[in-house]
């Protein structure tokens, strides 16, 4: 009973202590690199992002420019386009539940694209 | 001889009656709303003629550089800054913020009176066109505002407690479209314009009763004429009204700037046919909401240069009236304000590359250049447009008409796409903009003084970053201007010469406003950066990226 026991505390205390291993297991449901899923992200970023948000593949506007960002992670990209982001005085709405998942990971692949030079 | 008599009597007495109803009417219009107070603010451009120009001499141009600050208010609301010009009306403002929070403050103190803050549908942070507004309206003993949720709303004046709401549209259902403009007061009815333009809805101009918020007429600014709208593009033709209209007691008349149609830029078949009404102004008859003229600056608009973005004013030379407007591509145009006919048309922007020009007679574009599906396009003025809704301020002592001008073009690539996958916080533009420089060299913004029929130019200051809000003229030769980083500006509205400035922390986008309570002058500019508009600004200054938002009321006064 002891042994049931200790087993069950560390496999608790390995989820509380890593809670993202759940989702951090979860594979993009697209090929990232792939350049149709880039082209389509691009589509969908140039249609849905940029007017008077982001500008035409990623060039600033009131929001920094997202070309060149080592920095951002493609969970990162992927969060913040589902949940939107708000930053003092500046808000970006959520586009989870406006457009689907995959279409998320596509816009997330084009912009880590824009790593690259244009 | 009898029945000569009584009818004589009778026609008498239908004329005695026809006057005394003439003058209740005229009454109940004026008690409505009166723009002959200088103590005062009573609307959005102060006063029916839109002119921002008040007749307050204590502050003078010697002693501005005295202006110290009273008081400052807060709303606690900095979500798109506060792009409001404030209402003042014996001794009290009536101002609103972000989220639709309506305040009445004491006008010598800041202390808040009361305040209103509605409960806004979730939609509310979907959509595009929010949380902003630019004002509200009062007469009536009632102060009425429009929300970004889409309701109409009007509040007890003295208690702020809520009288009626109507809701006027579902954004849900109309691509987003709401209201972020003050209504317009038009005897005792009220008339609202909603967003649109940039949206696939079909938009349409409101007019309520004001003591009971029902709705009496709903005007239809994409005509209902398959040669304005071929095929189904009215459907989602765009349109509405986003800006405050303008009310004209003399000929009992609104006017509306009416938005660009829908796709903003047409690949190619999106929308066949002139696309009435929209990129033009229309003139409704208040208690109808029938038109009485119109006129289309921008027929089949392909540059998104809506008239909504240009005030109406109203000038009078030679016992003439003529209404002043000015349309995003760069061109003024003045009508009669009897009649609504074209009398002229002339350039606001140095750079105007879309056209060859406009006939001043006929308002005919010449040589119009549409941009193409495939093409990198380049036009100027910039969809921004060579002024954006900043309003400027006429002063009759100089006879000057006052504005903050943009030289910035862009470069257009065009998208096909279809209204329904636009998501609802997304915007049908049909392609993107990006802002460029003019031909001559950098992008540039001028401060112009120019005769507002002939446009001739009497000075300029040139500026880099162009100034957007909206400007001040008082009768003492002072023109108030706030710029984009925060800097607060007093000048001689003959020169242009700089007489204060003053840090307020962050951008003026909203209209500084004059006002006097127990004989003492006020200056109150609203601080605080935002609007949509200067996303496309960032493009070419980078710096705005990183400049602060905020929210504050700043009010100035001498000794």
């Amino acid at each position: 009973m002891w042994r049931y026991l200790a087993l069950v505390i560390v496999l608790a205390s390995t989820v509380t202590l890593w809670p993202g291993i759940a989702a951090r297991g979860e594979e993009p449901p697209i090929d990232l690199n792939d350049p149709a899923q880039v082209a389509e992200g691009q589509t969908t970023f140039n249609r849905t992002c940029t007017g008077y948000c982001h500008g035409r593949d990623g060039l600033q506007g009131r929001a920094p420019s997202l070309r060149g960002r080592e920095d951002l992670s493609s969970e990162q990209i992927h969060t913040t386009i589902s949940n939107g982001r708000r930053s003092a005085g500046k808000v970006m709405p959520a586009w989870k539940g406006q457009l689907d998942d995959q279409k998320i990971w596509q816009l997330t692949a084009f912009i880590l694209s824009l790593r690259e030079p244009h | 001889m009898k029945t000569c008599i009584l009818s004589t009597l009778n026609s008498a007495a239908l004329s005695l009656a026809l006057v005394a109803g003439t003058v209740s009417i005229a009454v109940a219009q004026t008690d409505a709303l009166r723009d002959d107070n200088p103590n005062n603010w009573p609307m959005y451009n102060r006063s029916f003629d839109s002119s921002r120009y008040s007749p307050l001499k204590e502050i003078t141009k010697d002693n501005v550089k005295n202006l110290h600050v009273a008081w400052i208010h807060q709303p606690g609301a900095i979500l798109q800054g506060l792009l409001e010009t404030p209402l003042v009306i014996d001794g009290v403002i009536y101002s609103i913020a972000s989220y639709d929070r309506v305040f009445a403050l004491n006008a010598a103190t800041g202390e808040e009176i009361w305040h209103y803050f509605p409960k806004l549908d979730d939609v509310a942070n979907e959509i595009f066109f929010a949380p902003y507004s630019r004002g509200v309206a009062v007469a009536h003993g009632r102060v009425y505002i429009g929300t970004i949720d889409g309701r109409a709303i009007a509040l007890d004046q003295k208690t702020g407690k809520e009288l009626w709401q109507t809701k006027l549209t579902d954004p849900r259902k109309c691509a987003g479209c709401n209201f972020t403009s003050p209504p317009t007061v038009a005897g005792n009815l009220l008339t609202y314009g909603p967003t649109g333009g940039d949206i696939g809805d079909q938009g349409k101009i409101y007019g309520l009763d004001a003591a009971t918020g029902k709705l009496v007429w709903a005007f239809e600014t994409l005509r209902d004429d398959p040669k304005s709208w071929g095929g189904d593009s009215r459907r989602t033709g765009g349109g509405g009204a986003w800006m405050t209209g303008a009310y004209d007691p003399k000929t009992d008349t609104v006017l509306y700037g009416t938005s660009n149609p829908a796709p903003d830029f047409d690949w190619g078949g999106a929308r066949p046919g002139d696309n009435l009404y929209t990129s033009g102004v229309v003139a409704l008859d208040p208690k109808t909401g029938k038109p009485k003229w119109h006129f289309q600056e921008v027929p089949h608009d392909d540059w998104d240069f809506d008239g909504a973005a240009g005030e109406f004013l109203f000038v009078e030379k030679d016992g003439k009236r003529s209404i002043v407007h000015s349309n995003k591509g760069g061109y003024v145009y003045v009508y009669d304000a009897e009649s609504g006919a074209l009398q002229n048309a002339w350039p606001l922007a140095d750079n105007i590359t879309w056209l060859d020009g406009v006939d001043p007679k006929t308002g005919e574009l010449k040589n119009r250049k549409a941009p193409k599906f495939g093409e990198k396009s380049y036009a100027c003025p910039w969809i921004v447009g060579a002024k954006s809704w900043n309003t400027g301020s006429y002063s009759p002592d100089t006879g000057l008409w006052y504005q903050n001008v943009m030289e910035v073009c862009n470069i257009v690539e065009m998208d096909k796409s279809a209204p329904e996958s636009i998501p609802l916080s997304a915007l049908w533009f049909g392609g993107t903009p990006t802002a460029a420089n003019p031909p001559g060299g950098p992008a540039y913004g001028h401060l112009d003084a120019r005769d507002p029929l002939t446009g001739q130019r009497k000075w300029q200051i040139r500026t880099g970053m162009p100034m957007m809000g909206s400007l001040l003229t008082t009768a003492s030769g002072l023109l108030f201007a706030g710029d984009l980083k925060g800097w607060a500006h007093a000048y001689d509205a003959k020169t242009g010469e700089e007489l204060w400035k003053f840090n307020l922390g962050s951008g003026t986008r909203g209209g500084p406003v004059t006002y006097a309570v127990n004989g003492k002058q006020y200056i109150i500019f609203p601080s605080g950066l935002g609007s949509a508009a200067i996303s496309l600004v960032a493009q070419i200054w980078p710096e705005l990226t990183e400049y602060p938002a905020g929210a504050a009321l700043v009010a100035f006064t001498l000794n």
